[in-house]
C-alpha cells in the first residue's frame, strides 16, 4: 500500500515517540544527565509546570502513577490524554478517516491555564508538588 | 450522478466523478474530505468513492498550492490551498498556515519547559518560508538559536573542565577562568536573543508582505506585540488566516496599526 505524505510523517512521529519512551524506559532521568535542563530553572531556579516532568514520565513507563504524580501531578494527569488522542489521530491519518481538530473551547483553555498557574505557585511555594 | 463535498461547515458541488477524481489528483480535493452523491444522506470519506488514484501530479504553481497531506501541523483534513473549482469557494488560494490556537501554543509551552515553543516556532517559520523563499528569517531564528544553545553548552563543559582542573588543589577560591565564562554564557545568551528578535522582525514583514501582495487581506501586525508575544502572536494570525481558508470568514483584525 501506497502511503501518503501525511501518513509517512505520521509513521516518523510514532517512530520518534517510540524511541523517546525507548531511551527513556532504559536511561532514569536521575542519572543520567543528556536530557535537556529546563532553561526555565536554570536561569531562575523556579519550577517551571514542567519540572520533573521527564522524571514522570519515567515512573509512568515503570508503572509507579504515584510517583509519577509525586514528581509532576500535571505531566502525570496529562500524559494519558496526549497519548490516547496521539493515537486516535494517528488511526485517522492510518485509515484515511476524518481527522480530529485540536480546537478546545476557549472557556476548557482558561480553566487549564488557571489551574497551571495555581499549580506553579504551589509548588514553588513549598505548599505542594515539590520535587 | 453528482457528488457534494464537506469540508468543516462548508458544502461544494455538485460534482462529476470526473471532476473529483481530477480535483483529489490535484490536490484541491483531500481524499479526508467528506463526500455524499445525490440521494444519499451520509457523509463518507472522498477516498471510499474514488477508489484508488494514481499518484497526484506535482504541484503547478509552487508555493500557492500544497501537495495533499501538506497542512501536517493542523491536525484538521488536508485542506488543499487552492478552492475546489473556481465557482464554487472563496477566493483561499496558497497554503493553509499551521492551525493551534494561540492559547494552547503558550500551554504547551508552559508544562514542556519551554521545548514546545522551540518546536512551534521552526513550524511558524517554516510554514512563512513557504510564503517568502527569500526571506531571512528562518535562518536568522535558527543562528540565534543556535548561539544560545552553544553558549549553554560551552558554559557546563567549561565548568565541568574547570572543575577537573581544580580537583587536586586545596584552595577555596574559584578558579580564574569562571568570570570569562560567565561572560560568555551571558553574551551568548543576549546576542542569541537580539538576532531571534531580528528574526522574528524578518518574519513579521514576510507575513504582512505576503499578505497584502499575493492574498490581500490587509494584514496588519504590531511590532510591540511581535517583540513581547512573538510566536504567540503569529500564531494568533496564522489561526486567523487558517480560519479563513477552511470557511471563507475572514475575522476582522482587532489592532488595525
Amino acid at each position: 500500500m501506497r502511503l501518503t505524505s501525511l501518513q509517512r510523517r505520521a509513521n516518523y512521529v510514532l517512530g520518534l515517540a517510540l524511541l523517546g519512551g525507548t531511551v527513556l524506559y532504559s536511561f532514569p532521568p536521575q542519572e543520567y544527565h543528556f536530557y535537556p535542563v529546563c532553561p526555565f530553572y536554570a536561569v531562575t531556579h523556579l519550577l517551571c509546570p514542567g519540572c520533573g516532568g521527564t522524571r514522570a514520565l519515567y515512573q509512568l513507563l515503570h508503572g509507579n502513577p504515584g510517583e509519577a504524580f509525586r514528581m509532576n501531578a500535571l505531566v502525570t494527569l496529562a500524559a494519558p490524554v496526549v497519548v490516547a488522542w496521539f493515537l486516535y489521530w494517528y488511526s485517522a491519518v492510518m485509515l484515511e478517516r476524518r481527522l480530529p481538530p485540536i480546537r478546545l473551547h476557549w472557556s476548557a483553555i482558561a480553566v487549564l491555564l488557571v489551574v497551571t498557574g495555581i499549580f506553579v505557585v504551589v509548588r514553588n511555594a513549598g505548599i505542594a508538588f515539590t520535587i | 450522478m453528482k457528488y457534494f463535498i464537506k469540508r468543516d461547515l462548508n458544502e461544494y458541488g455538485p460534482y462529476t466523478l470526473g471532476d473529483l477524481q481530477r480535483y483529489v489528483a490535484q490536490g484541491n480535493i483531500s481524499k479526508n474530505d467528506l463526500t455524499r452523491s445525490e440521494g444519499m444522506t451520509d457523509w463518507v470519506p472522498v477516498s471510499q468513492v474514488i477508489g484508488e488514484l494514481p499518484a497526484p501530479p506535482p504541484p503547478s504553481v509552487p508555493a500557492a498550492m500544497p501537495s495533499p497531506g501538506e497542512t501536517v501541523y493542523s491536525g484538521t483534513p488536508a485542506a488543499a490551498g487552492l478552492a475546489y473549482g473556481a465557482a464554487a469557494a472563496p477566493a483561499v488560494a496558497g497554503p493553509v498556515p499551521p492551525d493551534l490556537q494561540w492559547p494552547l501554543v503558550l500551554l504547551l509551552g508552559m508544562v514542556s519547559c519551554g521545548m514546545f515553543n522551540l518546536v512551534w516556532i521552526f513550524i511558524e517559520a517554516a510554514f512563512v518560508k513557504k510564503l517568502k523563499p527569500d526571506s531571512s528569517h528562518l535562518t536568522l531564528i535558527i543562528t540565534g538559536l543556535s548561539i544560545q544553545i552553544g553558549s549553554i553548552i560551552i558554559f557546563y563543559a567549561g565548568v565541568i573542565g574547570l572543575a577537573a582542573a581544580s580537583a587536586g588543589r586545596s584552595s577555596n577560591e574559584p578558579p580564574a577562568g569562571i568570570i570569562f565564562l560567565v561572560v560568555l554564557y551571558w553574551l551568548g545568551l543576549l546576542g542569541g536573543a537580539v538576532v531571534n528578535i531580528i528574526g522574528n522582525f524578518k518574519l513579521r514583514d514576510a507575513m504582512v508582505e505576503y499578505y497584502n501582495t499575493v492574498e490581500p487581506i490587509n494584514l496588519r501586525m504590531s511590532g510591540v506585540m511581535t517583540f513581547f508575544f512573538n510566536i504567540l502572536y503569529f500564531q494568533h494570525h496564522l489561526s486567523r488566516i487558517a480560519a479563513w481558508k477552511k470557511t471563507g470568514y475572514l475575522a476582522p483584525q482587532v489592532y488595525q496599526g
